[in-house]
Protein backbone atom coordinates (compact mmCIF):
# COMPACT_ATOMS: atom_id res chain seq x y z
CA UNK A 1 0.00 0.00 0.00
CA UNK A 2 1.07 3.62 -0.86
CA UNK A 3 2.20 5.97 2.52
CA UNK A 4 -0.86 6.35 5.17
CA UNK A 5 -1.80 9.39 6.72
CA UNK A 6 -0.66 7.00 9.70
CA UNK A 7 2.74 6.90 8.44
CA UNK A 8 3.30 10.57 7.42
CA UNK A 9 2.19 11.68 11.28
CA UNK A 10 4.91 9.14 12.35
CA UNK A 11 7.90 10.37 10.12
CA UNK A 12 6.54 14.41 10.66
CA UNK A 13 6.63 13.75 14.45
CA UNK A 14 10.44 11.88 13.90
CA UNK A 15 11.85 14.91 11.82
CA UNK A 16 10.72 17.50 14.81
CA UNK A 17 12.24 15.19 17.59
CA UNK A 18 15.44 15.54 15.59
CA UNK A 19 15.06 19.05 14.76
CA UNK A 20 14.07 19.71 18.88
CA UNK A 21 17.24 17.60 20.25
CA UNK A 22 19.66 19.45 17.97
CA UNK A 23 18.43 22.50 18.47
CA UNK A 24 18.87 21.17 22.29
CA UNK A 25 22.41 20.08 21.88
CA UNK A 26 23.61 23.35 20.06
CA UNK A 27 22.30 25.36 23.17
CA UNK A 28 23.68 22.56 25.56
CA UNK A 29 27.14 22.99 23.52
CA UNK A 30 27.21 26.86 24.13
CA UNK A 31 27.70 29.33 26.87
CA UNK A 32 27.40 32.94 27.19
CA UNK A 33 28.61 35.01 30.08
CA UNK A 34 28.28 38.74 30.63
CA UNK A 35 30.02 40.84 33.37
CA UNK A 36 28.52 44.04 34.22
CA UNK A 37 30.59 46.93 36.21
CA UNK A 38 28.62 49.48 37.78
CA UNK A 39 30.00 51.81 40.65
CA UNK A 40 33.25 53.53 40.82
CA UNK A 41 33.63 57.52 40.73
CA UNK A 42 31.95 58.01 37.81
CA UNK A 43 28.75 55.22 38.62
CA UNK A 44 29.20 54.17 34.47
CA UNK A 45 27.54 50.86 33.80
CA UNK A 46 29.31 49.08 31.32
CA UNK A 47 28.32 45.73 29.89
CA UNK A 48 30.12 42.54 28.36
CA UNK A 49 28.81 39.61 26.88
CA UNK A 50 30.34 36.90 24.92
CA UNK A 51 28.81 33.75 23.73
CA UNK A 52 31.33 30.46 22.62
CA UNK A 53 29.17 30.24 19.70
CA UNK A 54 31.12 33.34 18.39
CA UNK A 55 34.58 32.94 19.69
CA UNK A 56 37.44 30.96 18.10
CA UNK A 57 38.21 27.26 19.85
CA UNK A 58 41.07 28.54 21.97
CA UNK A 59 39.54 31.40 23.30
CA UNK A 60 35.72 29.45 23.83
CA UNK A 61 37.98 26.76 25.61
CA UNK A 62 39.68 29.30 27.99
CA UNK A 63 36.29 30.71 28.51
CA UNK A 64 35.17 27.58 29.69
CA UNK A 65 37.79 27.15 31.62
CA UNK A 66 37.45 30.24 33.45
CA UNK A 67 34.23 29.65 34.29
CA UNK A 68 35.44 26.02 35.82
CA UNK A 69 38.77 27.76 37.69
CA UNK A 70 36.16 29.69 39.58
CA UNK A 71 33.84 26.86 40.26
CA UNK A 72 31.44 29.42 39.50
CA UNK A 73 28.32 27.71 39.68
CA UNK A 74 29.12 27.38 43.11
CA UNK A 75 29.62 30.72 43.76
CA UNK A 76 27.15 32.95 46.30
CA UNK A 77 24.58 35.09 44.49
CA UNK A 78 25.79 37.82 46.38
CA UNK A 79 28.98 38.20 47.87
CA UNK A 80 29.21 40.58 51.27
CA UNK A 81 31.79 43.71 50.55
CA UNK A 82 33.29 44.69 53.64
CA UNK A 83 32.08 48.83 54.69
CA UNK A 84 35.20 50.40 54.43
CA UNK A 85 36.04 52.21 50.96
CA UNK A 86 34.33 54.37 48.39
CA UNK A 87 34.02 54.52 44.90
CA UNK A 88 34.86 50.85 43.98
CA UNK A 89 33.57 49.03 41.12
CA UNK A 90 30.55 46.82 41.91
CA UNK A 91 30.79 43.39 39.02
CA UNK A 92 27.84 41.76 37.99
CA UNK A 93 29.04 38.30 36.20
CA UNK A 94 26.40 35.83 34.99
CA UNK A 95 26.90 32.73 32.89
CA UNK A 96 24.09 30.75 30.91
CA UNK A 97 24.57 26.99 30.07
CA UNK A 98 22.87 23.98 29.94
CA UNK A 99 19.92 26.31 29.88
CA UNK A 100 20.67 27.27 33.45
CA UNK A 101 21.55 30.43 34.30
CA UNK A 102 23.86 32.18 37.59
CA UNK A 103 24.28 35.17 38.78
CA UNK A 104 26.88 36.60 41.13
CA UNK A 105 27.52 39.94 42.10
CA UNK A 106 30.71 40.99 43.77
CA UNK A 107 32.05 44.18 44.68
CA UNK A 108 35.85 44.59 43.46
CA UNK A 109 37.02 44.27 47.00
CA UNK A 110 36.11 41.03 47.21
CA UNK A 111 36.66 38.92 44.10
CA UNK A 112 37.82 35.53 44.82
CA UNK A 113 40.96 35.27 43.86
CA UNK A 114 39.33 32.03 41.62
CA UNK A 115 37.12 34.08 39.89
CA UNK A 116 39.43 37.06 39.22
CA UNK A 117 41.26 35.60 35.93
CA UNK A 118 37.64 35.29 34.67
CA UNK A 119 36.84 39.27 35.47
CA UNK A 120 40.34 39.92 33.93
CA UNK A 121 39.77 37.91 30.86
CA UNK A 122 36.48 39.54 30.00
CA UNK A 123 37.41 43.22 31.27
CA UNK A 124 40.06 42.72 28.23
CA UNK A 125 37.44 41.83 25.39
CA UNK B 1 62.00 40.89 83.76
CA UNK B 2 65.27 39.86 84.85
CA UNK B 3 67.46 41.43 87.70
CA UNK B 4 69.69 42.51 85.49
CA UNK B 5 66.89 44.36 83.46
CA UNK B 6 65.27 45.66 86.61
CA UNK B 7 68.93 47.35 87.18
CA UNK B 8 69.24 48.57 83.86
CA UNK B 9 65.49 50.25 84.29
CA UNK B 10 66.41 51.69 87.32
CA UNK B 11 69.47 53.43 86.54
CA UNK B 12 68.68 54.81 83.19
CA UNK B 13 65.29 55.76 82.69
CA UNK B 14 63.31 55.15 79.98
CA UNK B 15 64.37 57.44 76.59
CA UNK B 16 61.96 57.45 74.03
CA UNK B 17 63.83 58.94 70.90
CA UNK B 18 66.52 56.21 71.97
CA UNK B 19 63.43 52.96 71.44
CA UNK B 20 62.29 54.66 68.54
CA UNK B 21 65.84 55.00 67.20
CA UNK B 22 66.59 51.61 68.01
CA UNK B 23 63.18 49.97 66.80
CA UNK B 24 62.63 51.86 63.67
CA UNK B 25 66.33 51.38 62.68
CA UNK B 26 65.54 47.53 63.16
CA UNK B 27 62.17 47.29 61.72
CA UNK B 28 60.24 49.47 60.04
CA UNK B 29 56.95 46.78 59.97
CA UNK B 30 57.09 44.85 62.94
CA UNK B 31 55.60 45.92 66.28
CA UNK B 32 58.06 45.76 69.22
CA UNK B 33 56.79 48.73 71.33
CA UNK B 34 53.74 48.33 72.68
CA UNK B 35 50.42 49.87 71.68
CA UNK B 36 50.27 52.36 74.50
CA UNK B 37 53.44 53.29 73.96
CA UNK B 38 53.60 53.68 70.46
CA UNK B 39 50.23 55.65 71.07
CA UNK B 40 52.29 57.80 73.76
CA UNK B 41 54.89 58.43 70.43
CA UNK B 42 51.52 58.91 67.73
CA UNK B 43 50.64 61.76 70.22
CA UNK B 44 53.71 63.25 71.95
CA UNK B 45 57.13 62.53 69.88
CA UNK B 46 58.05 65.08 66.75
CA UNK B 47 56.54 65.13 63.70
CA UNK B 48 58.67 62.06 61.97
CA UNK B 49 58.24 60.05 65.18
CA UNK B 50 54.66 60.74 65.35
CA UNK B 51 54.28 59.61 61.96
CA UNK B 52 56.12 56.57 62.14
CA UNK B 53 54.23 55.58 65.17
CA UNK B 54 51.10 56.15 63.52
CA UNK B 55 52.04 54.08 60.84
CA UNK B 56 52.79 51.31 63.02
CA UNK B 57 50.05 51.11 64.91
CA UNK B 58 47.97 51.34 61.66
CA UNK B 59 49.92 48.70 60.31
CA UNK B 60 49.66 46.28 63.32
CA UNK B 61 45.78 47.22 63.68
CA UNK B 62 45.63 46.65 59.88
CA UNK B 63 46.67 42.90 60.74
CA UNK B 64 44.51 42.40 63.31
CA UNK B 65 41.64 43.76 61.16
CA UNK B 66 40.91 46.81 63.31
CA UNK B 67 41.56 49.69 61.81
CA UNK B 68 39.07 50.84 64.48
CA UNK B 69 41.79 50.56 67.48
CA UNK B 70 44.01 53.52 65.34
CA UNK B 71 40.76 55.12 64.32
CA UNK B 72 40.16 55.85 67.97
CA UNK B 73 43.27 57.51 69.21
CA UNK B 74 43.25 61.29 69.55
CA UNK B 75 46.45 62.44 68.10
CA UNK B 76 47.97 66.12 69.35
CA UNK B 77 48.87 67.13 65.59
CA UNK B 78 49.66 71.15 65.85
CA UNK B 79 46.63 72.85 64.62
CA UNK B 80 47.27 73.53 60.34
CA UNK B 81 50.28 70.92 59.90
CA UNK B 82 50.06 69.68 56.09
CA UNK B 83 51.24 66.33 56.10
CA UNK B 84 51.41 64.91 52.41
CA UNK B 85 52.88 62.10 50.73
CA UNK B 86 52.18 60.35 47.67
CA UNK B 87 53.16 57.38 46.10
CA UNK B 88 53.59 55.29 42.53
CA UNK B 89 51.81 52.02 42.76
CA UNK B 90 53.57 51.28 39.74
CA UNK B 91 50.57 50.19 37.30
CA UNK B 92 49.95 47.50 39.95
CA UNK B 93 47.54 46.82 42.99
CA UNK B 94 49.80 47.15 45.95
CA UNK B 95 49.24 49.75 47.94
CA UNK B 96 50.54 51.84 48.55
CA UNK B 97 53.13 51.17 46.46
CA UNK B 98 56.74 53.31 46.08
CA UNK B 99 56.68 56.89 48.03
CA UNK B 100 57.58 59.06 45.53
CA UNK B 101 57.21 62.36 47.35
CA UNK B 102 56.92 64.04 50.82
CA UNK B 103 55.64 66.43 52.39
CA UNK B 104 57.71 69.61 51.28
CA UNK B 105 59.69 68.03 48.17
CA UNK B 106 60.11 69.34 44.97
CA UNK B 107 57.81 68.56 42.16
CA UNK B 108 58.99 65.45 40.65
CA UNK B 109 57.78 66.04 36.85
CA UNK B 110 55.41 62.86 37.08
CA UNK B 111 52.27 64.94 36.60
CA UNK B 112 49.76 62.44 38.61
CA UNK B 113 52.08 62.61 41.32
CA UNK B 114 52.36 66.25 41.44
CA UNK B 115 48.98 66.80 41.04
CA UNK B 116 47.64 64.24 43.21
CA UNK B 117 50.20 66.39 45.95
CA UNK B 118 48.78 69.69 45.08
CA UNK B 119 44.98 68.71 45.25
CA UNK B 120 45.38 67.38 48.88
CA UNK B 121 46.99 70.49 49.66
CA UNK B 122 44.34 72.65 47.96
CA UNK B 123 41.77 70.17 49.80
CA UNK B 124 43.42 70.72 53.07
CA UNK B 125 43.93 74.24 53.16
CA UNK B 126 39.97 74.21 52.12
CA UNK B 127 39.03 72.35 55.59
CA UNK B 128 41.45 74.54 57.43
CA UNK B 129 40.54 77.88 56.25
CA UNK B 130 37.02 77.59 56.18
CA UNK B 131 35.83 75.23 58.83
CA UNK B 132 39.54 75.08 60.47
CA UNK B 133 39.46 71.41 60.09
CA UNK B 134 42.63 69.97 60.65
CA UNK B 135 43.10 66.80 58.18
CA UNK B 136 40.43 63.80 57.39
CA UNK B 137 40.39 63.27 61.15
CA UNK B 138 40.21 66.56 62.51
CA UNK B 139 43.60 65.67 63.99
CA UNK B 140 46.12 65.87 61.56
CA UNK B 141 46.02 62.56 59.93
CA UNK B 142 48.77 62.58 56.86
CA UNK B 143 46.92 62.30 53.54
CA UNK B 144 48.25 59.26 51.52
CA UNK B 145 47.87 59.06 47.92
CA UNK B 146 49.03 56.18 45.61
CA UNK B 147 48.80 57.09 41.98
CA UNK B 148 49.36 54.69 38.94
CA UNK B 149 47.22 52.52 40.40
CA UNK B 150 46.38 49.33 38.36
CA UNK B 151 46.45 48.93 34.31
CA UNK B 152 44.43 51.84 32.43
CA UNK B 153 42.38 51.51 35.47
CA UNK B 154 39.04 53.88 35.02
CA UNK B 155 38.77 54.87 38.33
CA UNK B 156 39.48 56.85 41.75
CA UNK B 157 38.60 55.70 45.38
CA UNK B 158 38.90 55.84 49.20
CA UNK B 159 39.99 52.55 50.46
CA UNK B 160 39.53 53.55 53.91
CA UNK B 161 42.58 55.02 54.75
CA UNK B 162 44.29 56.79 51.71
CA UNK B 163 43.41 58.13 47.73
CA UNK B 164 43.68 56.13 44.90
CA UNK B 165 44.21 56.78 41.20
CA UNK B 166 44.04 55.03 37.79
CA UNK B 167 45.55 56.09 35.11
CA UNK B 168 42.60 56.05 32.86
CA UNK B 169 42.41 54.05 29.67
CA UNK B 170 43.32 57.07 27.68
CA UNK B 171 40.35 56.69 24.95
CA UNK B 172 37.65 57.39 27.13
CA UNK B 173 38.92 58.49 30.30
CA UNK B 174 42.07 60.56 31.32
CA UNK B 175 44.06 60.57 34.43
CA UNK B 176 41.94 60.71 37.83
CA UNK B 177 43.78 63.00 39.08
CA UNK B 178 43.12 65.78 36.72
CA UNK B 179 40.13 67.77 38.25
CA UNK B 180 40.58 69.14 41.79
CA UNK B 181 37.04 68.07 42.73
CA UNK B 182 37.63 63.97 42.14
CA UNK B 183 40.96 64.62 44.89
CA UNK B 184 38.63 67.09 46.91
CA UNK B 185 35.78 63.74 46.52
CA UNK B 186 38.28 61.09 47.26
CA UNK B 187 39.55 63.35 50.42
CA UNK B 188 35.79 64.53 51.70
CA UNK B 189 35.24 60.47 51.64
CA UNK B 190 38.10 59.91 54.30
CA UNK B 191 35.83 63.48 56.09
CA UNK B 192 32.93 61.71 55.80
CA UNK B 193 33.81 58.24 57.22
CA UNK B 194 35.54 60.03 60.45
CA UNK B 195 31.99 62.14 60.97
CA UNK B 196 28.31 61.42 59.58
CA UNK B 197 29.79 57.49 58.56
CA UNK B 198 27.11 57.78 56.39
CA UNK B 199 26.37 53.80 55.43
CA UNK B 200 27.35 52.99 51.57
CA UNK B 201 24.17 52.11 49.76
CA UNK B 202 20.98 53.10 49.49
CA UNK B 203 20.29 57.07 50.01
CA UNK B 204 22.32 57.04 53.07
CA UNK B 205 25.06 55.85 50.40
CA UNK B 206 23.48 58.58 47.91
CA UNK B 207 24.27 61.08 50.56
CA UNK B 208 27.69 60.00 51.22
CA UNK B 209 28.40 60.12 47.18
CA UNK B 210 26.63 63.52 47.58
CA UNK B 211 28.80 65.09 50.30
CA UNK B 212 31.67 64.08 48.67
CA UNK B 213 30.54 65.53 45.76
CA UNK B 214 29.26 69.29 47.33
CA UNK B 215 32.68 69.48 49.22
CA UNK B 216 34.71 68.51 46.36
CA UNK B 217 33.28 71.58 43.80
CA UNK B 218 33.26 74.06 46.88
CA UNK B 219 37.69 73.47 46.74
CA UNK B 220 37.16 73.60 43.00
CA UNK B 221 34.80 77.19 43.20
CA UNK B 222 36.90 78.35 46.12
CA UNK B 223 40.29 77.77 44.00
CA UNK B 224 38.91 79.50 41.16
CA UNK B 225 37.29 82.12 43.12
CA UNK B 226 33.97 81.69 42.03
CA UNK B 227 30.52 82.70 43.70
CA UNK B 228 27.51 80.21 43.57
CA UNK B 229 26.04 81.60 40.08
CA UNK B 230 29.62 81.89 38.69
CA UNK B 231 30.63 78.29 38.96
CA UNK B 232 29.38 75.81 36.49
CA UNK B 233 28.95 73.11 39.20
CA UNK B 234 30.13 70.07 36.96
CA UNK B 235 31.89 67.23 38.89
CA UNK B 236 34.61 65.59 37.04
CA UNK B 237 35.14 68.29 34.02
CA UNK B 238 38.23 66.88 31.66
CA UNK B 239 37.78 63.52 33.11
CA UNK B 240 36.39 62.47 29.59
CA UNK B 241 38.62 62.28 26.91
CA UNK B 242 37.68 64.69 23.32
CA UNK B 243 36.29 60.95 22.22
CA UNK B 244 33.15 61.56 24.42
CA UNK B 245 30.37 63.80 24.14
CA UNK B 246 29.77 64.90 27.70
CA UNK B 247 31.72 68.22 29.84
CA UNK B 248 32.07 66.25 32.63
CA UNK B 249 30.83 62.97 34.98
CA UNK B 250 28.04 64.67 36.96
CA UNK B 251 26.29 68.46 37.12
CA UNK B 252 24.94 69.18 39.84
CA UNK B 253 23.27 72.11 38.38
CA UNK B 254 21.62 70.40 35.97
CA UNK B 255 21.38 66.16 37.34
CA UNK B 256 21.66 63.74 34.52
CA UNK B 257 22.68 66.34 31.80
CA UNK B 258 26.81 65.62 32.52
CA UNK B 259 27.36 63.78 29.61
CA UNK B 260 25.13 61.30 26.11
CA UNK B 261 27.43 59.79 24.76
CA UNK B 262 26.88 56.46 22.30
CA UNK B 263 29.50 54.70 23.82
CA UNK B 264 28.88 55.64 27.92
CA UNK B 265 25.26 56.35 27.25
CA UNK B 266 23.67 58.78 29.19
CA UNK B 267 24.18 60.92 32.43
CA UNK B 268 21.55 58.88 34.44
CA UNK B 269 21.28 60.81 37.54
CA UNK B 270 18.00 61.70 38.65
CA UNK B 271 16.71 65.53 40.28
CA UNK B 272 13.51 64.60 41.67
CA UNK B 273 12.04 61.65 43.78
CA UNK B 274 9.96 60.73 41.10
CA UNK B 275 12.74 59.66 39.09
CA UNK B 276 14.70 57.99 42.28
CA UNK B 277 16.90 54.34 40.85
CA UNK B 278 15.53 51.57 42.55
CA UNK B 279 18.04 48.87 41.23
CA UNK B 280 21.16 47.12 43.32
CA UNK B 281 23.81 48.11 40.71
CA UNK B 282 26.17 50.61 42.12
CA UNK B 283 25.16 49.66 45.73
CA UNK B 284 21.84 50.78 45.63
CA UNK B 285 22.44 54.04 43.20
CA UNK B 286 24.92 55.79 45.39
CA UNK B 287 26.45 57.56 42.37
CA UNK B 288 23.15 57.76 40.44
CA UNK B 289 20.60 59.19 43.33
CA UNK B 290 23.51 61.72 44.40
CA UNK B 291 21.88 63.97 41.70
CA UNK B 292 18.91 64.54 44.04
CA UNK B 293 20.99 65.86 47.13
CA UNK B 294 23.51 67.25 44.57
CA UNK B 295 20.71 69.50 43.22
CA UNK B 296 19.45 70.66 46.41
CA UNK B 297 22.94 71.83 47.56
CA UNK B 298 23.23 73.68 44.31
CA UNK B 299 19.43 75.20 44.90
CA UNK B 300 20.42 76.15 48.02
CA UNK B 301 23.64 77.74 47.42
CA UNK B 302 22.20 79.87 44.38
CA UNK B 303 19.67 81.14 46.65
CA UNK B 304 21.33 82.23 49.19
CA UNK B 305 23.93 83.74 46.65
CA UNK B 306 27.68 84.38 47.14
CA UNK B 307 29.96 81.80 47.95
CA UNK B 308 28.74 78.85 48.60
CA UNK B 309 31.16 78.09 51.19
CA UNK B 310 30.33 80.57 53.55
CA UNK B 311 26.91 80.10 54.55
CA UNK B 312 25.38 76.81 52.39
CA UNK B 313 28.96 74.57 53.88
CA UNK B 314 28.89 75.65 56.76
CA UNK B 315 25.34 74.18 56.71
CA UNK B 316 26.26 70.89 54.95
CA UNK B 317 29.39 70.76 56.89
CA UNK B 318 27.85 70.96 60.94
CA UNK B 319 25.64 68.59 59.45
CA UNK B 320 28.35 66.18 58.32
CA UNK B 321 29.95 66.41 61.74
CA UNK B 322 28.03 63.81 63.47
CA UNK B 323 24.33 65.62 63.17
CA UNK B 324 22.97 63.25 60.38
CA UNK B 325 22.74 59.61 61.12
CA UNK B 326 25.00 57.14 59.59
CA UNK B 327 21.76 55.42 58.25
CA UNK B 328 20.05 58.36 57.37
CA UNK B 329 17.14 58.78 54.30
CA UNK B 330 17.47 61.81 52.05
CA UNK B 331 13.97 62.52 54.25
CA UNK B 332 16.12 62.36 57.52
CA UNK B 333 19.12 64.44 56.28
CA UNK B 334 16.32 67.11 54.84
CA UNK B 335 15.28 67.62 58.46
CA UNK B 336 18.78 67.34 59.92
CA UNK B 337 19.92 70.32 57.31
CA UNK B 338 16.87 72.53 57.79
CA UNK B 339 17.23 72.41 61.77
CA UNK B 340 21.16 73.11 61.40
CA UNK B 341 20.56 76.00 59.07
CA UNK B 342 17.34 77.39 61.69
CA UNK B 343 20.37 76.96 64.61
CA UNK B 344 23.09 78.43 62.63
CA UNK B 345 21.09 81.35 60.90
CA UNK B 346 17.72 81.48 62.91
CA UNK B 347 14.46 79.92 62.31
CA UNK B 348 12.35 80.99 59.37
CA UNK B 349 15.49 82.86 58.43
CA UNK B 350 16.16 82.96 54.48
CA UNK B 351 19.01 79.88 55.11
CA UNK B 352 16.26 77.52 56.44
CA UNK B 353 13.59 78.62 54.17
CA UNK B 354 16.29 78.14 51.08
CA UNK B 355 16.40 75.04 52.30
CA UNK B 356 12.81 73.47 53.47
CA UNK B 357 12.35 74.72 49.17
CA UNK B 358 14.51 72.68 47.67
CA UNK B 359 13.65 69.86 49.51
CA UNK B 360 9.86 70.06 48.17
CA UNK B 361 11.55 70.85 44.69
CA UNK B 362 13.33 67.44 44.75
CA UNK B 363 10.06 66.04 46.03
CA UNK B 364 11.70 64.55 49.19
CA UNK B 365 9.59 66.35 51.57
Amino acid sequence: MGITRRHLIVVIWGMLLVFVSGCMAVENKNMQVSLERSGGFAGIVTTKTVDTATLGTDEAQQLRQLVKTADFSHLPEAIASPTNGSDRFQYKLTVVEHGQQHTVTVSETTVPTSLQPLIKWLSQK
Amino acid sequence: MTRNNKKSAQRKPFNLRDAINQVSTRCSICCVLPPHMLEHIAKNGSSEQREWAFQTLSISAQFRGRRDVVGGIAFMAPAGEKRRTVYNAQNGTQLPGKLVRGEGDPATGDLMVDEAYDGAGATYDFYQEVFGRNSVDNNGLRLDSSVHYNNKYDNAFWNGSQMVYGDGDGKLFDRFTKSIDVIAHELTHGVTQHEAALAYSGESGALNESMSDVFGCMVKQRLNKQTAEQADWIIGEGLFTNQVKGVGIRSMKAPGTAYDDPVLGKDPQPAHMDKIYTGIRDNGGVHINSGIPNYVFYLVATKIGGNAWEKAGKIWYTALCKRIDSKATFKQAAETLIKVAGELYGDGGTEQKALTEAWKEVGVL
